[in-house]
């Protein structure tokens, strides 16, 4: 069977089924005891009158005679309000008298038609004849009774149909029998189990109810919150579930779900912000082409005129060439399709070769590189990290002083190879640290010419995919310090 | 008409002067906000035309400052495309507004709109007696016969229209009709006005001694 998918459901399901077990274990238990101590108190009369019969069949004494069990004394009985004592009217036929069976008086009213449980009793000789009878005794085939009593053995409690029967051999090997019609007391234990399943039946549907009403109750908090979550994702990532009136267990499925819309802002955000940015980088050449060649254009120049409007042109589309490679190179990082071919590389070799291609730049502003670096063997891409040191070389350069310094150093630490770039420039402010990594941002954000804003962007992402890390601190008094650590 | 450029591209900046000029203006510029806000303290240009992004001074920061001293019309050039941004521009004294890339004709457009409102002008064609200057194609007739002027000679008619009534000074006239970097020598303005003379009749424009001149 296909369990219903909904949660409500199948609590109220689990719930109503546990329910049913519980109601049905307690129902059958009480009506078991009930029927238990019906009986017990019908097993105990017959055994008081058997008992009775067995004294009356000899009253002489003690002598030969077994009391069955232990019954309780005669003034429980009669306390039960079933024996009330009744003497009007003879219980015994005349046989029994002339047998010489006498019940004493105020025993008769224990047997016959009109005592209340309508109990008789036979007395059957050891050559099967009946020795004694009630009145209102059936009529048997004694072989049958000695068949039954060889199965059930002597002191045993039959009942067949509505009839409770005891049968009690006595040591002069008579057998006693005494039984009643039980039928008040089946009935009574029939209405009982009636009771009990209409009760049973009455709590498991208050119980369903309340269930239903729990479950609802409980669950309304996971409907509050998926459909704010909905709302959420559908319209406007900035807004957050509340937390307030929420149960620790959904709270914290509200936390998680607030803390993955706000990774979703971030993200999202991220998307547009760097689209809008990209846009934007684009709008300053685009404008410098378009006003230079409508001026050029409004009337006939001279090739000097011309010239400089095309070589304009020439530098703003290199702008604009270098900035779509940029980002292509993220948008590859971003996708992981960008290629890391790694090779056993001398980061010392590779230091060098990047010195020598930034040293006209440095040379320009006086600036001295100071290389401090030494062999270390590393498992990276040469080209890669190439451009990740050229670039924080050429930062270094760039905003640096005149006659200023850069100081590049290699050291070995806990299986890690750091490449640290320290300058004697502006230095990064403590509350800019943070971004510098970031897309398009710039410290000043007016600088529009040169670099696209992407270059750090793509230090790290370099860095990154080579499972390293890329960090920078503010030196004191003036100058950055980025370090590299990759792995060897 | 005098205008100030402050833009911090220097390619930009070279071919917004260069359009500038060939429409007759003449045209300062600065590549920075401080530098700009000096200028356009220190001058009282006809329009400035100023990046939003600048080193030193945004242009926010520069209209601020500027807005306690002088009414200068303000054409603000940004890459913020943003509502946001445009209506702050607008809100912080910016008298337009354009969003790069822009085409020049518009520019030009928005500029000469800029200059006309703050000279109280709704109209493109301003009338002085027989006389007819249109702002738009910057051409002047005179008793609807075309009369050929040259950009400097125009700008000076221009100027004058737009002060219909008023007299305007020499100081002015130097002020707004060269740029920081030609020699204003004294007598190339009276060459000027002789010549418009010559072209559009003597009584139009009128000197009143010691003060200035006057047309209307």
């Amino acid at each position: 069977m296909k369990l219903p998918t909904s949660i409500k459901w199948r609590l109220q399901l689990w719930y109503g089924l546990i329910l049913i077990f519980v109601l049905s274990a307690l129902g059958i238990a009480a009506y078991s005891m009930q029927r238990a101590r019906t009986y017990h108190d019908i097993d105990d009369a017959l055994k008081l009158r058997v008992n009775i019969l067995t004294e009356a069949l000899h009253p002489n004494g003690q002598r030969g005679i077994r009391r069955l069990g232990n019954p309780p004394t005669r003034r429980q009985i009669l306390n039960d309000g079933n024996f009330l004592p009744r003497i009007e009217t003879p219980a015994l036929q005349g046989s029994l008298s002339e047998s010489g069976f006498q019940l004493r008086a105020q025993d008769e009213n224990l047997f016959g038609l009109d005592n209340p449980g309508n109990y008789y009793f036979l007395i059957i000789s050891r050559t099967e004849e009946i020795l004694a009878q009630s009145s209102n005794a059936p009529k048997i085939n004694t072989l049958a009774i000695f068949d039954t009593l060889r199965v059930k053995g002597p002191g045993a409690f039959i009942t067949s149909n509505t009839i409770r029967e005891t049968r009690f051999e006595t040591r002069s090997k008579e057998t006693i029998i005494v039984g009643r019609d039980i039928t008040p007391e089946l009935n009574r234990l029939t209405l009982n189990s009636i009771e009990l399943i209409s009760i049973g039946l009455i709590v498991l549907s208050l119980g369903l109810i309340g269930g239903w009403w729990i479950a609802d109750q409980s669950l309304k908090p996971i409907q509050d919150i998926s459909r704010t979550a909905g709302l959420i994702s559908a319209s406007d990532l900035s807004q957050r579930i509340i937390l307030s009136n929420t149960d620790r267990e959904l709270s914290y499925l509200a936390s998680i779900l607030n803390a993955t819309f706000a990774r979703l802002e971030i993200a999202f955000n991220q998307q547009k912000q760097f689209a809008y940015d990209a846009a934007h980088e684009l709008r300053t050449p685009v404008s410098i082409i378009l006003t230079q060649t409508q001026a050029a254009l409004k009337k006939d120049r001279t090739a000097e005129d011309y010239k400089e409007t095309i070589e304009a042109c020439l530098r703003a589309a290199q702008r604009m060439k270098r900035l779509i490679e940029s980002l292509l190179e993220l948008a590859r990082f971003d996708s992981g399709q960008e290629v890391i071919r790694k090779d056993k590389i001398n980061i010392n070799t590779l230091i060098n070769d990047c010195i020598d291609l930034v040293t006209p730049v440095a040379n320009e502003t006086r600036i001295i590189i100071k290389n401090n670096s030494s062999d270390v063997l590393i498992n990276a891409d040469y080209e890669k990290i190439s451009q990740v040191v050229i670039n924080l070389l050429m930062n270094a350069i760039q905003y640096n002083i005149f006659n200023g310094a850069v100081d590049i150093s290699t050291s070995v630490e806990n299986g890690l190879c750091l490449i640290e770039i320290k300058d004697t420039g502006i230095g990064i402010e403590e509350d800019k640290i943070d971004y510098i990594f970031e897309r398009f941002y710039r410290i000043d954000p007016s600088r529009k010419s040169g670099n696209s804003g992407l270059g750090l962007s793509i230090c790290r992402a370099i860095v990154t995919a080579h499972a390293g890390t890329i960090k920078v601190k503010k030196l004191i008094p003036n100058g950055s310090h980025f370090i590299i650590e990759l792995p060897q | 008409m005098r205008v100030l450029i402050i833009e911090d591209e220097p390619d930009l900046l070279k071919s917004l002067a260069r359009g500038l000029r060939d429409e007759g203006y003449a045209v300062d510029s600065s590549d920075n906000g401080e530098d700009g806000l000096f200028n356009a303290q220190s001058n009282d240009y006809d329009a400035i035309l100023m990046d939003v992004m600048l080193p030193k001074l945004d242009g926010w920061q520069i209209l601020e400052k500027l807005r306690k001293t002088k009414k200068t019309p303000v054409l603000m050039l940004t890459a913020r495309d943003q509502t946001k941004d445009r209506v702050r521009g607008l809100d912080s004294g910016a008298d337009d507004y354009l969003i790069k890339p822009f085409n020049l004709e518009e520019l030009l457009a928005r500029l000469r709109a800029i200059i006309r409102r703050s000279a109280n002008q709704t109209s493109n064609i301003l009338t002085i007696g027989d006389v007819a200057v249109n702002l738009a194609s910057r051409t002047i007739t005179h008793n609807k016969t075309p009369i050929e002027l040259t950009a400097r000679e125009y700008s000076l008619v221009e100027f004058l229209a737009l002060h219909k009534g008023e007299v305007v000074t020499r100081t002015q006239l130097y002020e707004h009709l060269f740029d920081e970097n030609e020699s204003s020598l004294s007598n190339l303005l009276d060459v000027h006005v002789s010549k418009i003379r010559k072209k559009l009749g003597s009584e139009f424009i009128a000197t009143r001694r010691g003060h200035g001149y006057c047309v209307g």
